[in-house]
């Protein structure tokens, strides 16, 4: 009974965040907009360029 | 082949390894080049076109560096006398078989202002370490003006690196001498272009757009800048209301709630909400497209052993590698800032 009562407070909980638009992240692993390059190769060499370097150097590639 | 423009400013070594890829993969490529460089930089320039003047026609344009990158643009797009002009970089390579493409869908399709294929983005750090990105360019077809602009809205991209047309082109250039805000030109500009006639995306690379740490570049100094220059946000937003009731036929009351509803949006991803951020973005009707999806595939599958695509642009690649680390080591944009944040700054230094 204490179970049904809190997986069904968990799931409206959820929905309630999700609606004000605490919504988690999408799955970025699957979408892989960028990542390293060996410059010899010209082949994929890991992730992308860490948050931490990008804030060291630079924003985001735009024009703007 | 429609001629290609390129405006340039203090990057020589760029511009010659642009030029210099252009006659080694298409050969016979009209370029027109504005230069509004420092003078001493003026015989670099002449130089490099002097390097690939039997492979490639470059007609020079050059200018005073007084004169603002806006006013260069449209006082060569007027002198032209051709329908269809492909917007350049002295950095971005182009690759002309998408832009032929491209072409050849606007002369047959009068209701498309421009066709744009998708963003190879390489971006080369103080390390030299070096980043591959991908930028989308997507099909915006739907029949009515208010219509494209939404969809455009939803997953935007920069579009003037495409072929356009040239009277298209002329307006767009003029509005930005007096709406230039950065962080919102390219989505304005784009709702513009949406607004204006479709926008056919082909399912292929149309450019390597590159970047480094040397370069100078036209942009915000931070996220929040745009706040400071509230009264040009509000007043693009009016202009996009204004484009609305004249080419959507839009009531005012309508236009301008549609024309808030927009510039929200992009307030919203240009501080962090970008579609691709998304919960299950991979599985949304966006990402899932079907030129998009060939655009993505090319881009994994560029920088992927074995690829075909990898083996048709590898050649390419190299290059704009080579110009990458090429760059840096050269004396080009010598006097600039990092980065500036309109188009009068960027002309005055």
């Amino acid at each position: 009974m204490a179970s049904d009562l809190i997986t069904r407070w968990r799931r409206i909980s959820r929905a309630l965040f999700a609606k004000a638009g605490f919504v988690k992240r999408g799955p970025a692993s699957r979408v892989e907009f960028k990542f390293s390059v060996d410059p010899k190769t010209l082949l994929r060499s890991g992730p992308a360029i860490s948050r931490r370097q990008r804030e060291a150097g630079h924003e985001d590639h735009n024009t703007d | 082949m429609a001629k290609l423009f390129i405006p340039s400013r203090n990057r020589p070594t760029a511009v010659a390894h642009v030029l210099e890829f252009l006659a080694r993969f298409y050969p016979g490529t009209q370029v027109v080049l504005g230069d509004g460089s420092a003078d001493h930089f003026k015989p670099l320039y002449q130089k490099a076109i002097a390097a690939v003047s039997d492979r490639i026609s470059v007609d020079y344009r050059p200018y005073d560096p007084d004169v603002s990158l806006g006013f260069r643009v449209l006082d060569i797009l007027n002198s032209l006398d051709d329908d269809l002009v492909i917007m350049g970089a002295d950095d971005d390579f182009p690759i002309m078989d998408t832009l032929l493409e491209g072409e050849t869908f606007l002369k047959a399709n009068p209701g498309h202002v421009l066709a744009i294929g998708s963003f190879i983005d390489l971006r080369l750090y103080k390390d030299h370490s070096i980043q591959a990105a991908f930028g989308v360019a997507r099909p915006i077809e739907a029949q009515q003006p208010q219509r494209r602009a939404l969809d455009f809205s939803m997953w935007p991209f920069p579009a003037n690196y495409s072929i356009a047309r040239r009277a298209h082109l002329i307006d767009r250039y003029d509005r930005a001498q007096t709406q230039f805000l950065a962080g919102f030109h390219d989505y304005t500009a784009g709702i513009h272009d949406a607004m204006t006639g479709k926008i056919k995306a082909i399912g292929k690379p149309g450019f390597f757009r590159t970047h480094n740490y040397r370069h100078s570049y036209l942009r915000s100094s931070n996220r929040l800048s745009f706040l400071k220059h509230g009264d040009q946000l509000l007043g693009l937003c009016n202009t996009i209301a204004h484009d609305l009731e004249k080419m959507a036929g839009l009531q005012p009351q309508e236009a301008q709630v549609l024309a808030e509803r927009l510039i929200r949006r992009r307030i919203a991803q240009y501080v962090g909400g970008a579609p691709q951020a998304a919960p299950d973005f991979a599985k949304s009707t966006l990402f899932l497209d079907p030129i998009v999806q060939q655009q993505y595939a090319a881009f994994q599958g560029l920088f992927t052993e074995g690829h075909p695509e990898r083996a048709r642009l590898l050649p390419l690649l190299r290059h704009v590698m080579d110009m990458l680390l090429a760059t840096v080591e050269s004396t080009d944009n010598e006097g600039e800032k990092l980065v500036y944040e309109t188009l009068e700054a960027q002309a005055h230094g």
